[in-house]
């Protein structure tokens, strides 16, 4: 068994598996530089192979069984969807949304959105552009405190991304999970880091029929319905993150866009930043 | 209105003040109300047990309304608020 050990927004994670693609697919798409934690492990993961002909790659949380997989493709695919999961299951410290976030210097920008309104694409196009990536597919705030919390996971890009062909080609064999939808993971320029960050809020959706990029401004409270259609549990909603959220939100510093072309909609995004 | 009725906000409600307005999140329905500068004080009188005829007098001596002019403003925001269920039953209003 090898034990790897990441943060994975702000828990200590420790992974013990015997199976060499789940050791692939956590070295090669999450963030692993800089010094692993260490100390007792807020969550263990166990993904081993058992000797059984059917459900032979067992899945577990510290001793609780979450799940038999018949081929080691979808069990990584498991283990890496209960990483993306961890704050949700664990515990009402963190309120996530379905959200790719970037920062430059003390500002962030959210992208809330469902699958397919583009967020890892212009979330890689703005790391181009000198922004560091928060996270492609979560944006977790701290419930106290209101700090973004970074998710470090590689961009994901679906087949079809203008972003597919740059995908990592040092990765090579250990994109593990492009075998099952054929998705491939791009790193960014620079990782953002934890902060109470000033927000600035741009809902994308992606149209190939429409105009190359345009922003309508959104009022408080169409903009506070938008973001809540993203919130993963609405139990885990505090009352100063609901209040720092609302003075967060509003005509200039909260926008719909419409979008066709992908380096349109990112300048777009950043010339926001600058005037928000 | 009866000096009976208390009303008071129940809980799994989550408050914003911006600006002269009230955003009110319900945890239970996952629907966001929005109040205008008039209503957030009722809303914030609506914190503790209060009869209407309380916040309705507090309401005046606000805004220098007559009594009934207020008590007639507080009948339609408390009625506001019934249909949007964010008041506790009468059952069970108390203090926390």
């Amino acid at each position: 068994m090898t034990e790897l050990r990441l943060r994975i927004f702000h828990y200590h994670c420790s992974i013990y598996t015997d199976v060499p693609e789940a050791r692939q697919h956590v070295e090669s798409v999450f963030r692993t530089e800089g010094r692993p934690p260490s100390g007792q492990p807020d969550i263990r993961f166990t993904l081993r192979k058992t000797a059984r002909k059917k459900h032979s790659y067992q899945l577990l949380a510290g001793q609780t069984p979450l799940g038999a997989f018949d081929d080691a493709v979808s069990a990584v695919m498991a283990l890496d969807h209960q990483l993306l999961a961890l704050p949700v299951k664990t515990g009402k410290e963190l309120a996530v949304f379905h959200s790719a976030w970037l920062a430059k210097k003390n500002r962030a920008v959210l992208l809330p959105g469902a699958g397919g309104a583009g967020k890892s694409t212009l979330c890689y196009a703005l790391s181009r552009r000198g922004m560091s990536c928060g996270s492609d597919e979560a944006a977790a705030f701290l419930t106290g405190s209101g700090i973004l919390v970074p998710f470090s996971r590689k961009l994901l890009m679906k087949p079809g991304s203008p972003y597919a062909s740059f995908a990592d080609s040092a990765m090579g064999r250990d994109n593990v999970l492009c075998r099952m939808d054929g998705r491939r993971y791009l790193a960014p320029e620079k990782w953002a880091r934890a902060a109470p960050y000033k927000l600035l809020f741009i809902f994308p959706r992606y149209d190939p029929k429409a105009p190359p990029a345009e922003a309508a401004a959104l009022a408080t409270e169409q903009a506070l319905r938008l973001l809540l259609e993203n919130l993963f549990r609405l139990d885990s909603m505090t009352q100063p993150l609901f209040c720092r959220l609302t003075r967060a939100l509003g005509p200039g510093s909260a926008f719909r866009l419409t979008y066709s072309d992908t380096d349109r909609a990112a300048d777009l995004i950043l010339n926001r930043l600058g005037n928000s | 209105m009866e000096k009976s009725e208390l009303i008071q906000l129940k809980k799994d409600l989550l408050l914003a003040e911006k600006e002269e307005e009230l955003f009110v999140l319900d945890i239970e329905s996952g629907r966001i109300h929005r109040f205008n500068h008039t209503a957030k004080i009722i809303f914030q009188l609506a914190l503790e047990p209060h009869s209407p005829e309380d916040i309705a007098a507090e309401y005046a001596s606000r805004f220098s309304l007559e009594q009934a002019e207020a008590e007639e403003d507080v009948k339609t925001i408390v009625g506001m608020m019934r249909q949007y269920n964010l008041l506790r039953p009468a059952g069970d209003v108390r203090d926390d």
